[in-house]
């Protein structure tokens, strides 16, 4: 067995995987090549690295963790949606908030008539327009 | 109920059913990421991220693949990510390395013939770590998916989107660059 067939092997050999005859040839080469023994020690080394991470266990209240994140977050409901509803929503949205504006500035409008274009009769009851206050805080 | 019976009642709106995916696939994430990330808190922090996602993008899963493997891409591309975030520690560590200060950090010589009776120290983590974490990316993906997760190189390479060949090479680059990368610190007294 050569060095490249015998650490193609390292791992199926540390897992013990190896049929019976390969397994001998690779353990009498370890045996005479320093450096795939070096390999083979580096190929146990991070499989027990590994193992050691793998058996480590997530947090016992990840589910509940990842439901409440899914709640928290303010996402909408992967819910199919028919493809008009995704436009016309935001379009009915848009009307809206344009015709609550156009009703402002109406009504705006409206409020503010000046005294001028008052009628004659009811201009005569604004007192305010006939006298000042500043025209009576100096009498 | 088969993971593509519950997914068609999340859709409708059932949106506790998703608990039943998350149970069942927590364990194989949370082992993804910690290959990724190497740390608990991290992990459970991808694997509460990879699952948030995962229900955000339910409604573009097309069952064109297994649930799991569209799962496990999330959760590398959200590993990958994350682990792009903290490039700039890796960078430090590399030139670190380049200026010869990592000797202090060599693993201790062997003093058995027997590699078996080694104990493992923290620095013999922290390399292992380290040479993981310094692997180019396809090769990270597919020696995490393999030695972590026990994947079929068919089933890495569904998850890659890429051919068995491609991914069995990954795999033994992969390994050849764990060794080149691990052999200076494994020098015999």
């Amino acid at each position: 067995m050569n060095c490249q067939l015998c650490q193609k092997e390292l791992d199926a050999y540390c897992q013990g995987n190896l049929p019976g005859n390969i397994r001998t040839q690779v353990e009498n080469h370890l045996k005479g090549c320093e450096s795939c023994a070096s390999a083979f020690a580096q190929t146990q080394l991070l499989n027990r690295v590994i193992n050691e991470e793998r058996e480590i266990q997530s947090n016992p209240f990840l589910v509940t963790r990842i439901m409440e994140g899914i709640e928290s977050s303010s996402v909408e409901r992967p819910v199919h949606q028919p493809v008009f509803m995704k436009v016309l929503r935001p379009a009915i949205i848009t009307t809206s908030l344009a015709a609550a504006v156009f009703a402002g500035v109406l009504l705006g409008g409206f409020a503010n008539t000046s005294p001028d274009r008052m009628p004659a009769e009811l201009a005569m009851m604004d007192d305010m327009a006939i006298e000042s206050v500043s025209m009576l805080s100096n009498e | 109920m088969s993971d593509s019976d519950v997914i068609k009642q999340v859709l409708q709106g059932e949106r506790d059913m998703f608990r039943l995916l998350v149970e069942r696939y927590q364990h194989m994430i949370f082992r993804t990421c910690i290959g990724f990330v190497h740390n608990k808190e991290d992990a459970d922090d991808l694997t509460q991220e990879v699952f948030i996602q995962a229900f955000q993008s339910l409604s573009g899963f097309k069952g064109n693949s297994n649930f799991s493997t569209w799962i496990y891409r999330i959760a590398v591309n959200a590993s990958l990510n994350k682990v792009r975030r903290s490039a700039g520690a890796i960078i430090l560590q590399r030139i670190d390395s380049l200026l010869g200060t990592d000797k202090e950090h060599r693993l201790p010589a062997s003093d058995s013939e027997n590699p078996e009776d080694l104990l493992i120290g923290e620095e013999h983590r922290k390399w292992v770590r380290s040479a993981i974490d310094q692997l180019p990316e396809k090769q990270r993906v597919a020696i995490v998916l393999s030695k972590y997760e026990d994947l079929s190189q068919k089933q890495i390479a569904e998850i890659m989107n890429t051919s068995e060949g491609a991914v069995e090479a990954l795999i033994q680059r992969a390994k050849a660059n764990l060794r080149k990368k691990l052999s200076p610190f494994w020098k015999k007294s």
